[in-house]
This record gives structure tokens, sequence and C-alpha cells, in this order.
């Protein structure tokens, strides 16, 4: 009490200084406040401390498919393949990157990765005991002859320019046996690729996969990635309809059932 | 100080003596390509033989070879090798196979799933239709100073760049098809092809756009 009553003593000689002090103060929580971003999170809804539902909460916000966003499209049976091929790269280019990032119609950028020549250097782990035996028959003189006027056949065509690194690093072509591990992987079952789109196999759905920054709790940005979409396909031509599937619609309707 | 009122007019008259490469370029290259897109018009199909040399670091002589090529407007190709190994591929819009009759292998292949093949046919493609649109977005092209007949075109695509350094096109006299190619790589492989007993326009048996049967 005593402080309290010094200060007060001390200061009632000094108001203009107590004012202009409180006027500075003033300012500055002004300032801080216009710098605050509101965030709007269903997280907020859940019970404090460490219940289990906040626990399941955040590791479900850590699961890739949180952040994964799906688009269906589907054409009606007036709309030719090519129609609904051609609107959903129309609809993949209207998404802002913003909220979709790396938005994929078909595997494109995987077919020209890397990824099939990269997996011959890790041979030595994926072979088995058959493909051992296999590569012991290419070892023959006879065998490797023709490997090698096969290698030179193609370096003499056109592709060749391209085929070259490839050829010189493994001219038996031994990385065939790393990559066939891969045929029986097929990420999307009923999904067939035709002119590079992923397609149903009645060639009326198509996808589009894409990634966003957005939480599946944040209400906020839940809401703008739904009002983005509602844009972007109202550029669709008639006949085909296209639906957003990820956690963010649930969100948001959760957040107005509550509000 | 003088010299520094002179500037400005030296300036003038080395841009006057030396004008922009950009400009320079275009004012000439437009007649030709010109004439080019005005004759492939015309070429509604193509038949040829062809030599081909390629210079590879990794072999100490030249790879010597001797093929065919075909063209049909607007999307259909043959391009085969005859020597030493019989090998190539047809193509029929944006399905085609390729062969080689050492391995007695025979695969269809589409441009859309198969990249390699999807650039060389488009390249064949804008080469006989001389498709100035996409040759233009793909190149730089310079009119070589030494041959009126011969382009110098270096890939603009970054992919593309990062195998060819750059391609040698010279045209026949009457600029109604190409005479010979040179391919430069980054790193000094080259290949040269030159096309000889060019016929245009002269009717085609559809068998000649299907692949061969093995032997």
């Amino acid at each position: 009490m005593n402080l309290i009553a010094d200060c007060y003593e001390k200061l009632q000689k000094k108001r203009g200084w107590l004012v202009l002090v409180l006027l500075l103060l003033a300012l500055v929580s002004g300032w801080n406040l216009t710098q605050l971003k509101v965030e709007e999170s269903i997280a907020s809804m859940l019970p404090d401390g460490e219940s289990r539902v906040a626990s399941d909460f955040q590791l479900l916000q850590q699961a890739p498919f949180a952040r994964k966003i799906v688009i269906h499209l589907r054409g009606g049976e007036e709309i030719a393949t090519q129609q609904l091929l051609a609107a959903t790269d129309q609809l993949r280019a209207a998404l802002p990157a913003e909220l979709f990032s790396h938005p994929l119609s078909g595997p494109g950028a995987l077919q020209s990765a890397s990824l099939p020549m990269e997996l011959g250097d890790y041979l030595p782990f994926l072979a088995d005991a058959k493909d051992l035996q296999q590569m012991a028959q290419l070892l023959t003189p006879q065998e490797i002859d023709r490997s090698i006027g096969v290698a030179l056949a193609q370096l003499m065509q056109p592709q060749g320019v391209v085929l070259k690194k490839q050829i010189r690093s493994d001219p038996l072509d031994l990385q065939r046996f790393a990559q066939q591990k891969l045929r029986y992987i097929n990420p999307l079952p009923g999904v067939r690729l035709v002119q590079g789109h992923f397609l149903s196999r009645d060639g009326r759905s198509s996808l589009i996969l894409a990634d966003t920054p957005v939480l599946i709790t944040d209400v906020d940005g839940s809401r703008r990635l739904i009002d983005a979409f509602a844009v972007a396909k109202q550029q669709l031509p008639a006949g085909i309809r296209a639906d957003l599937i990820s956690g963010h619609p649930y969100t948001l309707a959760n957040a107005e059932v509550i509000q | 100080m003088r010299i520094f009122y002179l500037l400005p007019t030296l300036l003038s008259l080395l841009l006057l003596i030396f004008p922009a490469p950009g400009r320079a370029a275009s004012g000439t290259l437009q007649p030709l390509l010109g004439e080019l897109q005005t004759a492939a018009k015309q070429t509604q199909t193509l038949a040829s033989s062809f030599v081909q040399e390629k210079n590879l670091a990794i072999f100490s002589e030249k790879l010597l070879s001797q093929g065919r090529f075909f063209y049909q407007a607007p999307d259909r190709l043959r391009w085969e090798l005859l020597t030493p190994v019989a090998s190539g591929f047809v193509l029929r819009g944006g399905e085609g196979e390729r062969w080689n009759s050492l391995s007695q292998e025979r695969t269809s292949f589409s441009v859309e799933n198969d990249p390699i093949m999807g650039v060389i046919a488009q390249q064949l493609l804008a080469w006989a239709r001389v498709d100035l649109d996409w040759l233009q977005r793909r190149y730089q092209m310079r009119l070589m100073t030494d041959d009126a007949d011969s382009l110098r075109l270096i890939p603009l695509d970054q992919g593309e760049a990062g195998f060819i350094d750059y391609f040698l096109v010279q045209f026949a006299p009457d600029r109604r098809y190409i005479a010979a190619i040179l391919l430069v790589e980054q790193g000094g492989d080259s290949t040269r092809i030159r096309f000889t007993d060019v016929q245009l326009n002269k009717e085609l048996p559809k068998a000649i756009f299907q692949s061969p049967e093995l032997q």
C-alpha cells in the first residue's frame, strides 16, 4: 500500500507527464489492436486442457490427408470425354494457388519425374532371389552382345539423345527389375489414365488432387477455400458438375451450426 | 569535355552501322520462313532416304546408318533405320509403334504416355509441317550469314536445352524440304542427317505407316 501511496504523492504533481504516458500506452495498445488477426478455429470450441478430444484433434491436423483436397468432376451423358478433360484443366487453372497448391489432374509430373531411373540405384536392396536368377541369365556373352546391340540401335534412333545417359549407366537395362516392383502399385484403384488425366472406368468422372495450407480446424480459412472453389467452378460448362471433398466443408458446417 | 558531347553521336553511328541483332534477324528471317511455310502448305506427302552420322564421345569411330523417312499430312510419320540394325517407329496421330529387329520387339506407344516419343513426334511433325508458331516458341532462330539456306536454332525450353546445344538446319535451294540437319548436343556429341532422294506429294501406300513384320 505504501508503494501506491508513494507513487500517488510523487505523480500527483506531474499530471501532465502521467497523461502523456497514458496516452502513449493507449496509442501503442490501439496500434497492437489493429495488428491482431482474429482466427476462428473450431479447436477453441473443444474442452480446455489435456482432454482426449483435444489430443485427437491435434493428431488429426497432422495427418497427411487433412491438407488434401479431392475435386470430383462429373459429366452428363451428353458430355464427351474430351470436353470433360478440357473442363478439368480449366477448373484446375482457375483454382487460386494460395488456397489450392500443387493441383494435379493426372500423373503427368510423376511420369516425367526421375523416379523410374533413380529406382535402379536401389536395385541391390530391391532384387530378390528370383530377380538374381534372371539377371544371371542375362550375363552370358550372347545375352550381353544382344543387350549392347539393342542399346546401340536405341542410341541411333532420335530418342538416343535422351536415352544416352541411361544407356551408359545401365547398358544391360537391369533397372527394369526395380521398375517391375512398381507394377502392382495402383494408388487410385478404378482410375484409368486418359491423355494424362485421371478418369473413371465409365469415362464420365475425372479428378483433381490438391494440397491446401488451410487447417481443417480453421473456420475462416475453410470459408475462403469453399468460396474460392464456388467461384472457380462457375466457369464450368453446362452439364459438368464439380464437388469438393475434404474436411473443410464439415468444419464450416459444424461452426455455423454451433454459432 | 568534348568527348562527352561526341559520345552520343558516336553511339548513334555505331547503332546505325550494327543494328540490333533481333531486328536484323527478323528482317532477314521472315522471307525465308514465309517461303518455307508456303512450301509446307503444298506438301501432302514426303518420302526420303537419309544417311546419319553420329559422333559420340563413347565411341572412337563415327556411327553410320542409313534409313528412310515418310510423312503424310497432317500427322503420320515413319522414321526407320535400315542399317546397321533395322529399327524405327511409325506414328499415326497420337498413337504409334516402334520396333527393333535385334531384340525382336515391337511395342505400341502413345505420345501422351511416352514423353520421349511425344517430344520426338512433336519435333518431326513441326519440321515436316513447318509449324512456325511452335518453332518460334521453342527456339531462338538465326539465319547463318555464310549460308542463306541454313538456320541455327537454339532451344529456349530449359528441358530441351539441357540436352541440345543447337540445331543447324539446311534447306534445299528451292526451300521445299530440309536437305540436312546437324544436331549438336551439350557436351559436344553430334548427329548429322543428310536427306537424299526426296520425293514430294507422291502417293504413299497405307502400309507405310504400319510397323513391319519382324524377321
